[in-house]
């Protein structure tokens, strides 16, 4: 890893007025971080960290401190210049990206969302994937692996109001790219989801999975699929009974894409239903059909049960009943 | 016709250098740069120093250190294996059907190919001389397709003729091209076996990127018939979709009217197999594909594949056509890594275990071509 040098600074006191708010080029941080202890902190006490600015033509970019300036500016608070250290207008975009990485770890974990839009920018900034693994991983506890490279740099990728729910919800890398790909209405039923009903990870992911497989298949968007599923029925607030709507929903969702299989599973319960059996026997079988048969459990304590069991588990109505559950196989 | 490979690289091992196979690389791709790996060096190690991105169009040419000879990585103990070996020239392959398993786990990296000929050939004269009572088979296309590579490697012209040689062995050279450009003239005395995939002309230009046509796999299964190969093909993937069954009947028809049956060794039948991985990868790498998108179930490998009546669905068709096509001659038909319980649906007498198989495989062969006895 190349070493990082800061370098020779001045400090200053810069009107806000003079600071680019628009410019996103080390705006890596999530936008949905709150922190109220800062504004508190800044209506009592005006900005006391300095931020970290660079001078590009007549204003000045941020590169840290990019959450204070914008809680002074925006607040209703009455501050209209901030304590800031500039660096040189010709330090390195690259360096810079390394010192807000410095700078933001030292507090708290970055988020996936946070690390993909640092290593998306490298890559516009045309840094090898082999010297982003060298010279950044390592300040983004990241492991040394290229293959990383790619993956992060397309979870951006996934719409605004997915991303926010899946790093609330610690979602792992590999699966955000399950959310890549959506179409806007599809998004928008995602999020009228994800905010009354607050599926599980794997639950959202099951849902997002089987809604593009489906949309692949019939070669329609997904929206389409969703709204011919009336999947979004019972999604208004307020609701009464989220994880009854949620399992009707998935249920909904199974049935269109595992038609033969819950047909058969269905015939099978259905036939099931018509044995006659000693009280307390268990009858089930392998939900994928893969293992053929059926299973009867029951629980023996004497030669005698066994007896009245095996007669009426052998009776002529249960063989017409399971010789038709197993001819379906 | 199907253009060759893209070459962007070439990666020479050392200890490769002198042997008289590269020349046909460095010959056919003059202007692709060509670096020497040092012993002890990897081919990630230099490509990253060169900032080579490792894909498969960057070819590492290298010699064999053994253990290329490998029974089939099929064979568990839930499904009856056939008891094929592989024998692996080469890793990575130039076509990208979204189905195979090479395209998940080796997608970013780049093509091994051996030189060494004679170390290869050395390595199948040991396994079949320790059993002379079973008649093996060899096939190439297990980590690469058989012929894909042919046109610069060349490799039939030493292998065809090696087995000619050998009294208990087959060599079958598995493909979904139409190179057979170097078998015509080669001495092949009866041992070696073209074999094609086949699946429906939809199947292949949604599916299988990069392979010929249908039309073309099966105008060089009869070239390669007429030069005296026996022939062999491969429904596997079976792919289920609405419409299938009539698609695959086609399919063999076409079969039937273009290759004489009596060049036809065998004909294997698998329904398609895929790991969860590759269900999650499939869609990213190859988003038109639709392989995907059936109900697929974990079977006791952990693969999934369909539903047990859609898949003896498709086998029931496949062996009703195969049989009526064929007028009732003989074609031996085995499934790929199907459980004994779906082999007795079909077959009778029907194997249980991979040793059974192999002997049927035997006796079948045996029996349709008395010429190697
Ligand atoms: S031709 Fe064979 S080896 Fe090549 S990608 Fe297709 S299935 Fe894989």
């Amino acid at each position: 890893m190349i070493p990082l040098v800061f370098p020779t600074e001045k400090f200053r006191w810069v009107p806000i007025s003079k600071i680019d708010q628009e410019d996103d080029t080390y705006a890596f941080g999530d936008p949905w971080r709150q922190s109220p202890p800062l504004l508190q902190s800044i209506r009592a006490w005006s900005v006391l960290h300095p931020v970290v600015l660079k001078p590009v033509r007549s204003k000045y970019q941020i590169i840290s401190g990019r959450k204070r300036i914008r809680t002074a500016a925006r607040q209703g608070i009455n501050i209209r210049k901030v304590p800031a250290w500039l660096v040189p207008a010709h330090w390195p975009v690259t360096d810079a990206i390394r010192f807000w990485l410095s700078e933001n770890r030292t507090d708290r974990e970055l988020s996936i969302p946070e690390k993909s839009r640092v290593v998306r920018r490298l890559l516009d900034l045309k840094v090898p994937p082999s010297s982003i693994v060298d010279d950044y991983f390592p300040l983004m506890d990241l492991q040394p692996s290229e293959a990383l490279v790619e993956a992060l740099a397309g979870v951006v990728s996934v719409p605004a109001p997915l991303l926010r729910y899946l790093a609330e919800k610690d979602c792992p890398l590999r699966r955000y790219a399950d959310f890549v790909g959506l179409d806007e209405d599809s998004v928008s039923f995602l999020q009228k989801l994800t905010e009354g009903l607050s599926p599980t990870l794997n639950d959202l992911d099951k849902i997002v999975t089987e809604l593009l497989e489906l949309s692949r298949k019939e070669d329609v968007p997904p929206s389409i699929i969703a709204e011919s599923l009336k999947l979004e029925e019972g999604l208004a607030p307020p609701i009464q009974d989220a994880p009854a709507v949620l399992s009707s929903l998935m249920a909904r969702l199974r049935e269109r894409r595992y038609p033969e299989l819950v047909r058969r599973l269905k015939k099978k319960k259905d036939l099931s239903r018509g044995l006659d059996l000693p009280s307390g026997t268990a009858v089930s079988w392998d939900p994928s059909l893969e293992q053929p048969g059926i299973d009867i459990r029951l629980h023996i304590q004497t030669p005698e049960q066994l007896k009245r069991a095996a007669d009426k588990i052998g009776s002529d109505q249960n063989r017409q009943i399971i010789e038709q559950l197993l001819s379906d196989e | 016709m199907q253009s060759l490979f893209p070459v962007t690289h070439i990666l020479l091992d050392e200890s490769a250098r002198e042997l008289p196979t590269v020349r046909h690389w460095t010959d056919a791709f003059p202007h692709v740069p060509t670096t020497v790996l040092g012993e002890g060096e990897t081919p990630d190690e230099r490509l990253r120093a060169l900032g080579v991105p490792p894909n498969k169009t960057v070819f590492f040419l290298t010699r064999s250190k053994g253990g290329l000879v490998k029974q089939c990585p099929g064979r568990t103990d839930h499904y009856v294996c056939c008891g094929l070996q592989t024998l692996d020239p080469s890793e990575n392959c130039s076509m990208a059907c979204s189905y195979c398993f090479l395209q998940s786990y080796l997608t970013n990296r780049y093509t091994v190919v051996q030189m060494d000929y004679p170390a290869l050939t050395e390595e199948v004269r040991q396994v079949v001389s320790a059993r002379p009572d079973r008649l093996f088979r060899f096939c190439t296309g297990e980590l690469s397709d058989s012929l894909s590579l042919d046109p610069i490697t060349r490799f039939s012209r030493h292998i065809v003729p090696f087995f000619s040689a050998l009294p208990n062995a087959l060599l079958e050279l598995k493909t979904k091209t139409s190179r057979i450009e170097n078998l015509r003239g080669l001495s092949h005395g009866g041992r070696t076996v073209v074999s094609w995939s086949l699946n429906p002309p939809a199947i292949i230009q949604r599916e299988e990127n990069g392979c010929a046509p249908l039309p073309e796999r099966l105008a060089a299964a009869r070239d390669a018939a007429s030069a005296g190969y026996k022939t062999a093909f491969h429904f596997d993937p079976l792919i289920h979709y609405t419409g299938c069954h009539s698609d695959y009947s086609r399919v063999l028809d076409d079969l039937f009217a273009t290759v004489p049956v009596e060049s036809i060794a065998w004909i294997s039948l698998g329904t398609l197999r895929i790991t969860p991985f590759m269900r999650e990868q499939i869609p990213r790498v190859f988003p038109k594909a639709k392989v995907t998108t059936e109900e697929l179930v974990r079977g006791y490998d952990g693969k999934l594949r369909y539903l047990r009546p859609i898949r003896h669905g498709l086998y029931s068709h496949m062996l009703s056509e195969i049989r009526r096509k064929s007028k009732g001659k003989d074609v031996f038909v085995y499934l790929c890594m199907e459980d004994a319980a779906t082999w007795k649906k079909f077959f009778d007498p029907a194997p249980t275990t991979p040793d059974e198989l192999d002997l049927m495989f035997k006796d079948a062969l045996l029996k349709k071509f008395p010429d190697l006895k």
